[in-house]
């Protein structure tokens, strides 16, 4: 566990408690990193406020946007996967933010696993992938 | 400084705070977060300023937060990671209470 310089100068700060740590720091902070398109860092704030619905939220649609991206998105948006999948399954452990967002998330890292695997050339990995993971959309 | 006409000049402290650790904000946030705790040494003012202050201060420390570059400092700046790297773990709410009992 490791804590935050913020979190440690809380007292300084005249903020002696979670929620007002959340409210006054955290939270506004996410919503300026979102504004200035730092997505990643806008979702770790909002875990850390314990915003799990947002950042269940933001992810699905952070996911999407890198899925369309050219070439992938880059750098930028493999970190955004990665720490994406961590949040997934650590939420799905704890039984947190469960949802249509979280399920949309689920579903959108697995459309990246098989086009990763599509790119390498393991055309079979990225059928199972596809097949046994992507529900069709069905009306 | 801000000079008006109905009002003693006043010595914006926050504002020339913000000045000087702008220039080294994302680099080392960590060490720009120190500055801003002298502007809540003025959180003891009468009324409405010290509140002010305090208010000032926060701003700054959201300024820091949105503006650092994104890598292990700022994972130490925000907490709440293992140190490891990217590993997600909310550890939050035990954090909160291990300071509300000490």
């Amino acid at each position: 566990m490791q804590t935050g310089a913020i979190e440690q100068a809380a007292p300084l700060l005249k903020l002696d408690d979670g929620h007002n740590l959340n409210a006054e720091i955290f939270v506004p902070a996410a919503r300026q990193a979102e504004e200035s398109d730092r997505v990643l860092q806008a979702i770790k704030l909002y875990n850390l406020a314990g915003e799990y619905t947002t950042v269940i939220n933001s992810l699905a649609t952070a996911l999407g946007t890198t899925l369309a991206a050219p070439g992938g998105g880059g750098e930028r948006a493999r970190s955004l996967e990665a720490a994406a999948i961590d949040i997934t399954r650590h939420y799905e452990r704890v039984g947190r933010a469960p949802g249509r967002a979280r399920d949309a998330g689920v579903q959108l890292l697995r459309i990246r696993e098989a086009l990763d695997a599509k790119a390498d050339g393991r055309v079979d990995r990225a059928l199972e992938v596809g097949v046994h993971s992507i529900t069709p959309y069905t009306c | 400084m801000s000079l008006s006409s109905s009002l003693p000049p006043a010595l914006g402290l926050s504002t020339l705070i913000w000045r000087y650790v702008r220039q080294f904000v994302r680099l080392d946030s960590k060490e720009a977060l120190q500055y801003v705790y002298i502007v809540t040494l003025g959180a003891d003012q009468p009324g409405i300023i010290g509140k002010d202050q305090l208010e000032l201060a926060w701003d700054l420390v959201r300024r820091i937060v949105v503006l650092a570059n994104a890598g292990p400092a700022w994972d130490e700046l925000v907490g709440g990671f293992r140190a490891d790297g990217m590993r997600f773990v909310c550890l939050f709410s035990s954090c909160f209470a291990y300071r509300d009992t000490h």
